[in-house]
């Protein structure tokens, strides 16, 4: 009887495909606790109690801190370890604008100020008087007259 | 009682002349050392000038007083001196004195030198609006023209920040005066062309 095993056949592959065609995939509304704080919490729960999940938190973790270039937590049995103390002295990760910059001739030159010290209401010049030339004449100037006194140096007389 | 008084003045004399002599002396000294140094280390300085001028924060790491910061050449006055960082005693004893805290010359700002006119300014009055001036400072070499030449009096205010590449080179005036001076000569210039690095050629940001 091949034509009933054919028969049979064709219902096995024909008879599914048929109810498919009536019935529709049916999704269940979803609840609308899903969404609120409560479903949160139980998920929440949930993980504390799943050993697995907690070991994707603690993988998380590590994950996290190896990305922001922290040095692994020490396996030490006493972690009462200032967090702090192992953060490596990194810079601001905050971006900070650079001065714009304009150019003279091709030299890009910030506009940043360099001069400082000079204030916009101005500063007086710097003190460029020397009084070596005041103490070398009044040295020269004792000196002769010193040279007078003692009769070694004769001042020019005129003898008219 | 004549004798007596004519040894103090003599000793005293001595004293002053020797005093102010070694004081030239010394100055004379510390100018060669500072020539050779900025000969020496010029590379170094000129790494960390640069360094300097690429951070571009606008705040300076600090010099210390007495290091040389700049060549200053001023072909009307057949001056070339070393610029030292500093403007105390010591520094303008020896050469003139780059003020702490303005600009190295050629940087944007106001760059602030200053000399003394019985040493290396004293014939800083000869200088003409349209002379020229050059300045190294690391690697930027700045040929600079006389725009302004002023006194004022050693009270008065007379450096202002810049927003543009200036140079200001300050001494007392009157130039032969004996004594404190009471004013201040105050030559401004600006730069005739762009900056240009030490091979003469202008630097470009390539």
């Amino acid at each position: 009887m091949p034509y009933r095993r054919l028969i049979q056949l064709a219902l096995i592959v024909a008879v599914p495909k048929f109810a498919g065609a009536q019935f529709t995939t049916f999704i269940p509304p979803r609840t609308p606790s899903s969404d609120s704080a409560k479903a949160a919490i139980v998920a929440t729960e949930r993980a504390r109690e799943d050993s697995v999940v907690k070991a994707q938190l603690a993988n998380m973790k590590t994950w996290v801190d190896s990305a922001a270039g922290l040095p692994p937590a020490p396996k030490s049995p006493n972690p009462a370890v200032d967090s702090i103390a192992r953060l490596p002295a990194r810079k601001d990760s905050v971006a900070r604008p650079r001065p714009p910059a304009d150019s003279i001739g091709g030299e890009v030159m910030t506009t940043s100020r360099t001069d400082t010290a000079l204030e916009t209401r101005g500063l007086t010049a710097p003190e460029t008087a020397s009084a070596l030339p005041l103490v070398a004449i009044t040295g020269a100037g004792l000196l002769l007259i010193g040279g007078v006194l003692l009769g070694t140096v004769r001042p020019s007389r005129n003898r008219a | 009682m004549r004798k007596p008084i004519g040894y103090i003045f003599f000793l005293a004399g001595a004293l002053l002349l020797s005093f102010s002599f070694g004081r030239y002396v010394s100055g004379a000294l510390d100018a060669d050392r500072a020539r050779a140094a900025w000969e020496s280390a010029e590379a170094k300085s000129t790494l960390a000038l640069a360094r300097s001028a690429t951070q571009r924060t606008g705040a300076r790491e600090a010099l210390a007083p007495g290091a040389p910061v700049a060549r200053l050449v001023i072909p009307r006055l057949a001056l070339d001196e070393i610029v030292l960082e500093g403007v105390g005693d010591d520094q303008l004893n020896a050469e003139p004195g780059h003020m702490s805290g303005t600009a190295f010359p050629g940087e944007r700002g106001n760059s602030v030198v200053s000399a003394h006119r019985d040493r290396h300014f004293n014939h800083l009055d000869a200088i003409s609006v349209g002379d020229t001036i050059t300045t190294e400072s690391g690697t930027v070499k700045t040929t600079w023209v006389v725009v302004g030449k002023r006194i004022v009096g050693k009270n008065e205010p007379a450096l202002f920040p810049a927003t543009d590449p200036t140079l200001t080179l300050t001494t007392c005036w009157p130039i032969r005066y004996i004594g404190p001076a009471p004013e201040r000569l105050i030559v401004t210039a600006k730069p005739l062309a762009a900056p240009a690095n030490r091979s003469g050629q202008v630097a470009s940001t390539n």
